[in-house]
């Protein structure tokens, strides 16, 4: 049995980004024609990068009345058929936030068994729709995926769709919230003349530019590195 | 698709609570039935050494995962991008040293150059060897710039010290001659040049822009927050006496001056850390995060390096995939290392392949009185 720093020093890093996506009703058509655009793209993007490949850990999940795993988090070299999102149901977020802990957890526990050193999860959370659950419950799932007692409590980013999409729906569901201690996140609004197609078109691209970041961070920075955020200045068209 | 090298949006300083740490727990059974499907883990023996040489001919410690496939891209966007990579070796006095800097694979495959850098210098008696090794921060666009001027400045001072001390000088206490060397004046140098070069590329894009005002202020002041913006640095330096004392020991010192490089000294085969390892305990001397210029007040720590020693200096491109050197990687540089290779094998050591580390990575060992080869 190998000393507890020989492993230590023997770990390589990862990266892990999970896409969260609404596939309630209101998503059918264009957007959820959009939104299956998004892992071609991103597998295209990483794939002609060997460093990338080697340290980004992608997953996705869909919610509607509930939510499920779509893409087990995993290298993206391994994927032979990209899954396809499809459409049911209503909008729980409460689901997407309970699903996205079970799935975390269960991922950290193979990634560090498999002799990862793992940074703390990003997700990049698409919706085009309020949350239909009760107040109570959301908040309590909310609660148990951003627990500071969860070491791989994730940073989540909410992109609205649509400019009928209040803000303020989405904030409550940004983590890090500026007053905590961590980089703070913040929700984006699509404001522009598109429609939700069009916006998720941008949010592909911002995916891979904050992963390509994110991935030259921890290459140049090593374990001072880490996740880096979407800039705002590529996301002119969102509030 | 954009490669904009984009890091986090705010100095490397003081915030490193700011970015999520890399989760610590339970370190866990490496299990065959999850392994990557791509590059199968070899069977864990202890025993059986765990690096071997890719068909390219670099060395692999453990998984190379995709870096065979990296492909150099030139540095285009710098004028005069440095060599890929730079190696030195040679004996002097009762010491041999080796010296390797080699572009890493995110900046090759990225088109960027390689942002570390060292320099060593003799006094021209050969008595005292001074080296330094700094890691451009690629927060800066120019920040290889900023490494070269700082490994130049840092060492040029100190062997003009160095040259003037008395061969038999009266002090008797190391600390207190590593103390009173002139490491201000050093660190002023070393500023100052950084400086001066980051006002050069800000003058040449205010006058393309026009900006009068801007310009006006420029030549008035520069701090080192704003030139750090454009180019910064790590900075490590030591000095080792080529000549061995009466009790057969070298005099040596260690100043880690500005952020994250490390140092280990090999005595009876083992590592022993000098610096603060990362989320480590161990230290003789303690890390500051920030990159120069800045205002800084070095800690100097002297040491006595006994016939048979050897100490490296790293930048946190060997430093990250060495950990606290009791992993393979340090197995496998304790094997290579343990006596001075040859100096072109020692870059290649350096250079091995070792999945998901892939930063430029500079490392200059000196061994004292090792033993000769004898064919």
């Amino acid at each position: 049995m190998p000393e507890p720093t020989r492993q230590a020093d023997d770990k390589v890093l990862a990266l892990a980004f999970y896409l969260l996506v609404d596939v309630s009703y209101s998503m059918e058509g264009a957007p959820l024609r959009a939104v299956n655009q998004i892992l071609p793209e991103v597998i295209d993007a990483i794939e002609e990068s060997p460093t990338l490949g080697d340290v980004v850990r992608l997953g996705a999940l869909d919610f509607a009345n509930d939510a499920q795993t779509v893409l087990q988090l995993g290298d993206l070299r391994n994927v032979k058929n990209i899954p396809v999102f499809t459409c049911r149901g209503a909008t729980s977020y409460a689901a997407a936030f309970h699903k996205l802990r079970k799935d975390i957890e269960r991922d950290m526990a193979e990634m560090k068994a498999d002799g990862f050193k793992v940074y703390r999860p990003a997700v990049f959370f698409i919706t085009d729709g309020a949350p239909t659950d009760q107040q109570a419950e959301l908040d309590t799932a909310f609660a148990e995926l951003t627990d500071p007692g969860f070491k791989a409590r994730p940073n989540i980013i909410p992109f609205g769709v649509t400019p009928s999409l209040e803000k303020a729906v989405l904030d409550p569901w940004v983590y890090p919230k500026p007053s905590d201690s961590g980089k703070s996140m913040r929700s984006y609004v699509y404001n522009g003349t598109g429609d939700a197609a069009t916006a998720i078109k941008q949010i592909a691209e911002v995916l891979i530019t904050s992963i390509v970041a994110s991935a030259n961070s921890v290459s140049d920075a090593g374990t001072a590195g880490g996740f880096v955020p979407p800039a705002d200045e590529d996301l002119d068209d969102w509030i | 698709m954009r490669y904009d090298g984009r890091k986090p949006p705010a100095e490397p300083v003081d915030d490193d609570a700011d970015w999520p740490a890399p989760l610590d727990g339970d370190p866990g059974e490496p299990d065959a039935g999850r392994a990557p499907v791509v590059e199968p883990r070899q069977p864990d023996s202890l025993n059986e050494p765990r690096w071997h040489r890719h068909l390219d001919e670099r060395w692999v410690v453990e998984d190379e995962g995709r870096q065979p496939l990296v492909r150099p891209i030139v540095a285009a966007r710098v004028k005069s991008p440095p060599p890929d990579v730079v190696v030195d070796g040679a004996d002097a006095g009762a010491i041999t040293f080796r010296a390797a800097s080699v572009r890493g694979l995110s900046h090759q495959e990225r088109g960027e150059p390689r942002q570390d850098a060292y320099a060593i210098r003799f006094t021209r008696d050969q008595r005292w060897l001074v080296g330094c090794i700094a890691d451009g921060v690629s927060d800066g666009a120019r920040s290889h710039e900023a490494a070269a001027e700082i490994v130049d400045r840092l060492t040029g001072t100190l062997i003009d010290f160095l040259t003037g001390l008395p061969r038999e000088d009266p002090w008797t206490d190391w600390q207190s001659v590593a103390d009173a060397m002139p490491w201000a004046e050093a660190v002023d140098a070393a500023n100052h040049a950084v400086t001066k070069r980051a006002r050069e590329h800000l003058r040449r894009a205010y006058a393309r822009q026009g900006a009068e005002e801007k310009l006006r202020e420029l030549e008035e002041s520069l701090p080192f927050a704003h030139v750090r913006t454009i180019m910064s640095a790590t900075a490590l330096v030591f000095v080792v006496e080529t000549v061995a004392s009466a009790d057969g020991t070298h005099r040596a010192l260690l100043a880690n001056l500005a952020g994250d490089s490390s140092a280990f000294l090999l005595r009876d085969d083992e590592w022993v850390p000098m610096v603060a390892i990362k989320n480590e305990g161990a230290e003789i001397i303690s890390s500051t995060v920030r990159p120069m210029p800045d205002r800084i007040e070095p800690h100097v720590a002297a040491f006595l390096l006994r016939a048979g020693d050897s100490f490296v200096v790293m930048t946190d491109g060997l430093g990250d995939p060495l950990g606290s050197a009791r992993g393979t990687v340090g197995a496998f540089l304790r094997e290579k290392w343990r006596t001075p290779p040859d100096v072109l094998a020692f870059a290649q050591h350096l250079a091995f392949y070792k999945k998901t580390f892939t930063d430029d990575r500079t490392a200059v060992m000196v061994w004292a009185s090792p033993p000769r080869r004898r064919r």
